[in-house]
């Protein structure tokens, strides 16, 4: 078959950075092609471009054949190209038909929403999706939004769709759900471009596959015959593990012991949540985004107030203490957002490190720092988790994600803690810096000390964890061990359903 | 189900007004119909200004300028009417004019610039007030003639033909020929002999508000206030959506401005005395919709109707106690509806393009 799109040559220079370097693109009309690559790789540099959002310094698109510019999403959107973006471009506050007809330049100046809405219903029904079109967008889940935006983007007569991460927000069964409906669009002749960092997927779903590494393309490979550890090579450009070795699981005391716990709050509160996590042992949590993740997190370290129920770490009744009193406990807390919560960008890398530690000895004394000490400790992390940074004068803001992680992560961890909260910690890390980061916390476990795992990954609690805990609006859904561990399982408690 | 909402609302009043017509006391009558007189009067600028700043603040800009936006529309309406032989509708077109390039010099610094819109809002206060005020110095010496805006019975008095049908020629002036009726003939010449920029203005405001909700430029004002980016992302030209939005609302500001002056048939120094923050705190009691704010300015201008009322009735206040009045109620209604209404959420958020 004639290909659809092609991508030839396409450069796209920013100030300092090349992100895009002579890359080639050809899809196959009809076809599902996976475009993958690590953070910083291109990809959505060159999705961007596609989608008129950047110009391209130089380089060639074709698209059926013809030689097309694209100066803005307007024309991407009337050469028939639709993108469905990570995060969703829709408006909360309008309902679902007045996004769809947004901007549709075919709009009479009195809009017939009515007519509108019937043509959508229709549309939505030969996909099995039942849609209110008069639903306002805030109203609805996560996965009838995705949807509600893949059918937009068909609505307005997209040929090719874009999807940027699509499963990132999803549980196994929405995903298969958007397979099917990935697979249907494909029959019907439409074609596809699937971003993805997530191999099994690709390799389901996925006809072709195109990997960019450092701005630069690879030759494309069919997905069949290709595995897993092929893939990963060809993103980050040498062998690498994707499986973590453990010890033994062998559980000591408690450390962690939350009794009925809940919180106050419209969104996620906690809402009776009770488990203990032992010595030894890493407890996972999965869960859709915005299910109480943060607010357990929150409890736990004394960021937000619990107003019921009682929180105890190695015994103590830690319940609504202060979070330097509940660190003193050696916990150590590596938060899911780490510009936030995490670091200082501003402050230096030798700064940072002190964060926690800086009014005891020997950090200082009488109220003054003890810059030698402070130093010397910072040069031992640094070295220790292996953070590229050209000094510890440096500024944390200027180091890329994964060493900006490390950062947090050797702070954290060479305070020797006993408990360790992680919240999220390879999100937006590359394949490299994941498997650190995952080595870190598998080595704490081994050491006897307790992990809680927080992740909406679901491949990596499945990995890492010894048992999970799954959470759906603020309750435990359920606490499964290791032999229990079961996709199907996991995903509908994520739903919230329970058997 | 919501415009049934407003039927009803409104077949509630006209009942109300027909019954009270025909059974009240004439005293009563009289003071009543004077106070919803007085309030229409009032409410009217309020009203016009916040329906301009509901699309300033839909599409994402809070314009906190409208005040000196207003008070730069009422002295060049000012001096535009006894520019053009007191003509009052040459003379707010000026006005307007005057309004609409502040709202340019706003625009341009919130939008294109990114400035804090909090801070240049203030500004704008600032240097209107000054620039008036100077200009008012200047020019204060010199004879203003001003005529207000004609009443729909002097108005309809002049048609050929139907005029001597419609009015009475009476010893008071022009009356609407509703003045014979028995029994509610002058309570309603009274409520409805109005000054015809009142009917006008509600026209229009009915008209603003069904542009917002129901027309693709409507649509796209509220969503530009939401979520720019999607919008980009959907072909729609941000910028140009917000320097629409402010260029309006800077547009109906100066209007507002100029009917407070063409009422008072004068200027003097800062005139609008508040009036443009009232009209900001009408668009949020009015729940960021035209008609609800023209609501919201008949609610801030019956609290100052409030005060002829009083006085009608002889109770003996303070002066300076009645004068608070307007402004207690826009703190109570303010401070209950905060956050009980959805704020656009890219308000003062400035937008920047990729």
């Amino acid at each position: 078959m004639a290909p659809i799109l092609e991508m030839k040559n396409i450069v796209k220079q920013f100030p300092g950075v090349l992100a895009n370097d002579n890359v080639n693109l050809t899809v196959e009309k009809g076809s599902i092609h996976a475009l993958m690559g690590e953070n910083g790789a291109g990809k959505s540099t060159l999705m961007n471009i596609l989608y008129g959002l950047y110009a391209p310094s130089s380089g060639q698109i074709l698209f059926n054949g013809k030689e097309i510019h694209i100066t803005s999403p307007k024309h991407a959107i009337e050469h028939g190209i639709g993108m469905v973006h990570q995060h969703f471009m829709l408006i909360p506050a309008l309902s679902v038909i007045e996004n769809v007809v947004l901007g549709k330049p075919e709009n009479k100046k009195v809009l017939e929403l009515k007519s509108d809405a019937e043509a959508f219903v229709a549309l939505g029904a030969r996909y099995n999706m039942k849609i209110d079109p008069y639903a306002l967008v805030s109203d609805l889940a996560v996965g009838q939004q995705q949807r509600v935006e893949i059918l937009k983007s068909i609505y307005r007569g997209a040929e090719l769709l874009i999807l940027d991460e699509p499963t990132a927000v999803l549980t196994p069964q929405e995903v298969t759900e958007l397979f099917k409906i990935m697979n249907q669009l494909k029959e019907e002749g439409k074609t596809i471009i699937f971003i993805s960092h997530k191999l099994k997927e690709v390799l389901t779903i996925c006809d072709t596959i195109t990997v960019l590494r450092l701005g630069k393309s690879q030759p494309s490979v069919p997905s069949a015959g290709t595995t897993k550890e092929e893939l990963a090579e060809m993103m980050v450009g040498r062998k690498v593990f994707l499986n973590v070795d453990k010890g033994p699981y062998n559980p000591g005391e408690n450390v962690l012991r939350m009794d009925h716990v809940f919180t106050k709050g419209t969104h996620g509160a906690l809402n009776d949540v009770s488990f203990e996590i032992k010595k030894g042992e890493i407890l996972g949590i999965a869960g859709v985004d915005g299910n109480g993740q943060d607010a357990l997190i929150d409890a736990i370290t004394g960021l937000c107030k619990v107003s019921e129920g009682k929180i105890f770490i190695k015994g103590n009744d830690m319940t609504n203490s202060s979070p330097r009193d509940i660190l003193e406990q050696k916990v150590s807390h590596i938060p899911a957002d780490r510009h936030k919560r995490g670091m200082v960008s501003a402050m230096t890398v030798k700064e940072n490190m002190i964060l926690i530690s800086y009014y005891k000895k020997p950090f200082s004394s009488g109220g003054f720092l003890n810059w030698k000490f402070i130093e010397k400790n910072a040069e031992e992390i640094v070295e220790t988790f292996r953070v590229k940074t050209p000094s510890i004068e440096e500024m944390s803001g200027k180091l890329s994600g994964g060493n900006q992680q490390k950062v947090v992560l050797g702070r954290e961890l060479s305070r020797d803690p006993d408990f360790v909260i992680a919240a999220h910690p390879v999100r937006g890390l590359d394949i490299g810096a994941t498997e650190y980061v995952h080595e870190c916390l598998v080595a704490e476990r081994d050491k006897g000390g307790a992990v809680l795992l927080v992740s909406t990954e679901l491949d990596e609690v499945l990995t890492l964890a010894d048992r999970i805990a799954v959470m759906y609006e603020g309750r435990i859904m359920g606490i499964l061990d290791k032999e229990d561990f079961d996709i199907t399982r996991i995903g509908m408690m994520m739903a919230g359903q329970n058997q | 189900m919501k415009q049934k909402k407003g039927l009803i609302i409104g077949v509630i009043v006209v009942l109300a007004l027909l019954l009270i017509g025909l059974f009240a006391p004439e005293n009563f009558k009289n003071t009543l119909a004077s106070f919803i007189a007085q309030d229409l009067r009032i409410a009217l600028p309020l009203a016009i200004a916040a329906a301009g700043l509901v699309f300033g603040e839909r599409s994402g800009v809070l314009n906190l300028g409208a005040e000196g936006m207003m008070l730069t529309g009422a002295l060049f309406t000012w001096i535009g009417t006894a520019m053009f032989a007191g003509n009052p509708w040459l003379g707010i077109l000026v006005g307007m004019f005057s309004s609409l390039l502040i709202a340019l010099l706003f625009g341009f610094l919130v939008i294109t610039l990114r400035s804090n819109q909090t801070v240049i809002g203030v500004s704008m206060n600032i240097l209107a007030l000054g620039l008036t005020s100077t200009i008012y110095r200047v020019v204060q010496s010199m004879e203003m003639k001003i005529t207000g805006f004609p009443s729909l019975s002097d108005l309809l008095a002049k048609i050929p033909g139907l005029g001597d049908v419609l009015t009475n020629k009476t010893a008071i002036g022009t009356q609407l020929a509703l003045v014979d009726i028995p029994r509610i003939g002058s309570f309603l010449d009274t409520i409805f002999s109005q000054n015809i920029m009142i009917y006008i203005g509600i026209i229009l405001i009915i008209f603003l508000n069904f542009v917002l909700f129901k027309t693709d430029l409507g649509l796209k004002v509220r969503a530009v206030g939401e979520y720019p980016k999607a919008c980009d992302t959907m072909g729609i030209n941000v910028y140009k959506i917000r320097y629409g939005s402010v260029l309006f609302s800077g547009l109906l500001t100066g209007l507002a401005g100029g009917l407070l002056v063409l009422d008072i048939k004068t200027f003097v120094e800062n005139v609008t005395a508040g009036k443009g923050f009232i009209a900001i705190a009408a668009v949020i009691f009015g729940k960021y919709t035209p008609i609800g704010a023209l609501g919201a300015s008949l609610v801030f201008g019956g609290a100052q109707a409030v005060q002829y009322l009083i006085q009608a009735i002889g109770l003996k206040a303070p002066s300076d106690l009645m004068n608070m009045i307007p402004y207690i109620v826009t703190i109570v209604a303010l401070a209950g509806f905060i956050g009980k209404t959805h704020v656009p959420a890219a308000s003062t958020k400035p937008y920047t393009k990729e």
